[in-house]
């Protein structure tokens, strides 16, 4: 039942989103186009503009995807389509993570299609092929490769972080709203006191991640990977935490506080 | 069989009590309209059973389980207000249906939608109220659900739309199920019910067969409700 709500969800993100992805992506070809025909002269007017255009749009997708998620929860679960959601044969705990984990993955593609973006009006540019064809490929896929492999792991770790950083805002905006939605009147209103008052809590978990990150990195004995990976993992464990807190806040108020008007 | 039990069942808002002291029992192959007027709880009611209100106090009971994720299969529940996504087609609808109930009948809701000359293709958001209201019916009544929930379906609506809905509730429903059926406009739905609930300032003021009411008041359920809740 989660994959069929993941995929409902999906759908209904990517009627925005996907335009916007075609656009960025279109926005960045005429970048391209345009770096391709004046890289001869002084760059125009215009790929300053179409420069500072693409990087807003790039900024802009993720407040879209951020705007998107918390109005998909708030109407579609606390407003008049909740009562279609939650009569559906599913648990309260299966519509929430619906919707963090596709939020998560939309993030996800967005950060791809910004990445795209970027690299399409480089390769379009000429003097990139250029200097591409002098280059000797196999010393620089070696080259490639090996940095890869040296550091697979962080860059594993790191992108954990990141989803889970995602998640744990995301949870926690979620926490928020659910909260505001126990007051009868003015929810709206209650729920960015709610957000404050979390966002409060969130500093206290970033000071404990702090603190743990200063002690793992004050004894003695430890190399600097086993730094690297012990402050890492009190990272993780952190949102890890903050997740299932705020998780288990949304879950009992949506499950066991419920009061749909 | 026992479809739903009350028991005690109270509900509260604040210092306000919509639900007070509940007890019923409505068994399976009735078709049972619950009868009061504005704010007597009728929805509120409606909406505990399904579980889009958490209660104050007391239990319920759906086919002997408690509200929640088993029984939201067995219910097929009609709002008393629009809660279609404006952003899907008619078709999407059908696909969601589909994919989240066993027992939707898809034939049965295109055949339907069919008649009432629904273009699948169509967004939800460029359909009129009336029509939106129909494809809610139609959605509801294409399940062979245990429970069909159904709250003022007859509320604002024209005389010949009533006449269908009454007509496709009658057509649709799983007769060895439960239809409970909230109303005020009891003229319409008196000839299809077998039992009838009144329902008073959030307390059961009677739980009767229909024809045994009608034959102990001699008068019509109609008649005898505008004298209970006469203002």
């Amino acid at each position: 039942m989660l994959s069929k709500l993941i995929g409902y969800e999906m759908k209904a993100f990517g009627r925005i989103l996907l335009p916007v992805y075609a656009a960025i992506l279109a926005v960045a070809f005429i970048l391209g186009i345009d770096f391709r025909i004046f890289s001869g002269s002084d760059q125009s007017a215009g790929s300053t503009v179409l420069t500072l255009i693409l990087g807003l749009m790039i900024a802009a997708v993720f407040i879209v995807v951020g705007l998107l998620s918390i109005g998909r929860f708030y109407t579609n679960l606390l407003g008049r389509e909740g009562y279609l959601m939650f009569s559906l044969p599913t648990s309260t705990g299966n519509l929430i993570w619906a919707k963090v984990i596709s939020t998560v993955l939309w993030s996800i593609f967005s950060t791809v299609v910004a990445l795209i973006a970027c690299v399409i009006p480089v390769c379009m540019y000429p003097g990139f092929w250029k200097g591409a064809q002098e280059a000797d490929f196999k010393v620089v896929g070696a080259e490639v490769s090996a940095s890869l492999l040296k550091y697979a792991g962080n860059i594993v770790v790191g992108v954990l972080i990141v989803i889970a950083a995602v998640a744990a805002t995301i949870v926690c905006i979620y926490a928020a709203i659910a909260i505001g939605h126990l007051w009868t009147e003015h929810r709206i209103l209650g729920s960015l006191l709610a957000f404050i008052g979390l966002e409060i809590l969130n500093s206290i978990f970033l000071g404990l991640a702090g603190t743990g990150a200063f002690a793992v990195g004050s004894y003695p004995d430890l190399n600097r990977a086993m730094i690297a990976g012990g402050t890492e993992a009190v990272i993780l464990v952190l949102f890890a935490a903050e997740i299932a807190l705020y998780g288990v806040i949304t879950w009992v108020i949506l499950d066991r506080k419920l009061n749909l008007e | 069989m026992i479809e739903i039990e009350c028991k005690d069942l109270v509900k509260k808002y604040g210092r306000k009590t919509c639900l007070n002291g509940i007890n019923l029992s409505l068994e399976n192959q009735r078709i049972i309209g619950l009868a009061g007027p504005n704010g007597s709880g009728k929805t509120t009611l409606i909406k505990l059973i399904e579980r889009l209100l958490t209660p104050t106090s007391g239990e319920i009971t759906i086919h002997g389980k408690r509200p929640g994720k088993e029984t939201k299969g067995l219910i097929s529940y009609l709002p008393d207000r629009d809660f279609l996504p404006d952003w899907m087609r008619a078709g999407e609808l059908l696909d969601f249906y589909q994919t989240f109930y066993d027992d939707f009948d898809r034939t049965k809701a295109e055949n339907l939608m069919r008649q009432l000359n629904i273009d699948f293709s169509g967004k939800l958001k460029h359909m009129s109220k009336g029509t939106r209201e129909k494809v809610q019916l139609v959605l509801c009544m294409s399940r062979k659900a245990e429970v069909y929930l159904l709250d003022e379906p007859l509320a604002g609506v024209d005389p010949a739309a009533r006449d269908y809905i009454i007509h496709t509730i009658l057509e649709n429903y799983n007769e060895d199920g439960l239809v409970f059926i909230s109303t005020h406009l009891i003229t319409d739905i008196e000839p299809i019910l077998d039992e009838v609930v009144f329902l008073k300032e959030g307390k059961i003021l009677l739980h009767r067969n229909a024809d045994d009411l009608r034959a102990e008041t001699g008068r019509s359920i109609d008649d005898y409700f505008r004298e209970v809740f006469a203002c």
